[in-house]
């Protein structure tokens, strides 16, 4: 499994991936925890092409949820991150890829959960990509995970 | 996946019958909203001193088990309550954080998510079946069909005997501004595939299915199959030449054409547009004849987010029990740039039976999807 840190941060500078999602300076924080974990996941792109991700996030969309509330609930920008599957299409563009998306949720057992399905489509023959977070936050940043299950 | 039961509560009514009356009438259940636009809220009765949205969406997903349960054949009943494999798949965008998000003053973190209070509520109320798998799956407004393909998984993974699918969205102030703050909100009412198409009308809708793998317990309903994709595109606007839907419709099982298309059809220019291009592709790789009728829900029920698919399903389910076909009503001049046989007001309806219906779904984070339900019996 590979795991990172991000510290949540839009600072004037771009980030060296910019140029690999739209507006990258109104990402949400689960969206931009993970491409900036992407853009230090170099090995990535050696894992089998998936059959199926499975997006596992443990609260949901409740932070963004919250941003735009807090925010006056009137900004598109924050709006369209409100969703729990939006960050899968920010991955995929980060990466360039296609594919099936299951996003689940089961409260706090949800990364738990996508693993054991994984293992599940797995043993099925399927090859199948876990992208999990918790909105907890570690010394300020927030962690995102990315595990391959193989048939 | 053979479907052995299901009802729809919606803005028509609490029934799937109500369903397709209201669509077959031609009037759409819509009202004024406060903030602009127009709105079809599920009508209220018992649920009008209800104050939480988990308390609506409890209350609407027991009612559905209510209308389903009785319906079922005896041998369907007694295996459900002799131990066979149960899963309960949650299909939801958001309609349901309302109660905590507006007065809760932290960042959200804590709170907890949106979907799982529902679900053990209604297990534990039906704790005398196997529940063996419960989960919340939210893909954006193609919930339904990709919870619909989750379960396909569980039953050709023979790990389940029976699936629960329940889809609901409700319309609260969080929804609302947001779609209003993303200028989606049609002024005037939706007129999904029409000319002067300006926007969506946002909708309620809570629906519940119960299905069993091929071949157990038929009765005549079936699911062949669900596809999904999902890509990188615009997060909210789907590839403009129909790509990423092409490609989950043209992955659907082969066999015979469908006889008519439930067609997405928001009633927004980019989503209609997109989903014409998708069709019309479908069409020309020998998928769809391009002169198949296509017809929507959304003038009529409004735009039920990740239930929608789930309304257009129970719709499809109506149609082909009792070969009745409703138009698009609000809809009275195509978008001349749109190629595939839309079913405006003034068209002739199908004359032939209906025995496969093609259901497509579009949402945001480039998520596209298609179904195809035939009657089998």
């Amino acid at each position: 499994m590979k795991s990172t840190l991000v510290k949540y941060e839009i600072t004037p500078q771009a980030p060296v991936w910019a140029h690999k999602v739209d507006r990258w300076h109104q990402l949400d924080e689960v969206s931009f925890a993970f491409c900036e974990a992407l853009s230090r996941w170099n090995d990535l792109k050696e894992e089998p092409k998936p059959d199926l991700i499975l997006l596992a996030l443990e609260g949901a969309s409740n932070v963004a949820d919250s941003d735009f509330v807090r925010s006056g609930a009137r900004s598109p920008a924050k709006f369209v991150y409100t969703l729990p599957n939006i960050c899968m299409a920010v991955i995929f563009q980060f990466l360039n890829l296609k594919s099936r998306v299951f996003c689940l949720s089961r409260g706090k057992d949800t990364p738990a959960f996508a693993r054991e399905e994984a293992r599940f489509f797995a043993q099925a023959g399927k090859t199948v990509w876990v992208f999990s977070s918790s909105p907890l936050l570690e010394q300020g940043s927030r962690r995102v995970n990315f595990e391959c299950f193989r048939p | 996946m053979e479907i052995l039961g299901y009802n729809a509560i919606s803005a028509a009514g609490r029934t799937s019958e109500e369903l397709l009356s209201a669509l077959l009438k031609g009037a759409p259940c819509s009202q004024k909203a406060l903030d602009g636009g127009f709105i079809c809220p599920i009508p209220k009765s018992s649920e009008k001193e209800m104050t939480t949205v988990r308390e609506r969406l409890g209350l609407y997903l027991q009612e559905n088990w209510d209308r389903v349960r009785p319906t079922l054949p005896s041998e369907i009943s007694d295996r459900l309550n002799s131990g066979a494999r149960v899963a309960f798949v949650f299909a939801s965008t958001k309609g349901i954080i309302e109660d905590f998000i507006w007065t809760d003053a932290s960042d959200g973190r804590e709170a907890p998510d949106p979907f799982s209070a529902v679900i053990d509520d209604f297990l534990s109320k039906e704790a005398s079946l196997n529940w063996v798998l419960s989960c919340g799956l939210s893909n954006a407004c193609s919930s339904t069909h990709v919870a619909l393909e989750y379960v396909q998984e569980l039953f050709e993974q023979d790990r389940m005997d029976f699936a629960f699918l329940f889809a609901a969205d409700l319309v609260g102030p969080f929804i609302s501004q947001g779609f209003q703050s993303l200028k989606l909100v049609s002024p005037t009412g939706s007129r999904p595939f029409g000319e002067n198409r300006d926007g969506l009308q946002l909708g309620e809708g809570a629906a519940l299915f119960l299905l069993a793998k091929n071949g157990e317990f038929s009765r005549g309903l079936r699911l062949t199959h669900v596809r999904s994709e999902t890509e990188g595109s615009s997060i909210t606007r789907p590839s403009q030449n129909g790509d990423g839907l092409f490609r989950a419709l043209k992955s659907l099982e082969a066999g015979s054409l469908p006889d008519l298309v439930i067609a997405h059809g928001t009633g927004t220019v980019f989503n209609d547009q997109a989903e014409d291009q998708a069709l019309r592709q479908l069409a020309a790789s020998g998928g769809l004849d391009p002169k198949t009728p296509v017809t929507n829900t959304k003038w009529c029920l409004g735009h039920t987010l990740g239930a929608s698919g789930a309304m257009d399903l129970a719709a499809g389910c109506e149609i082909l029990k009792r070969q009745k076909v409703f138009r698009i009503e609000s809809t009275d001049r195509p978008d001349p740039k749109l190629t595939m046989n839309y079913l405006m007001a003034d068209r002739p309806l199908p004359a032939g039976p209906i025995r496969k219906i093609l259901i497509s779904s579009l949402g945001f984070g480039g998520v596209h999807a298609g179904l195809s339900l035939e009657k089998t019996k």
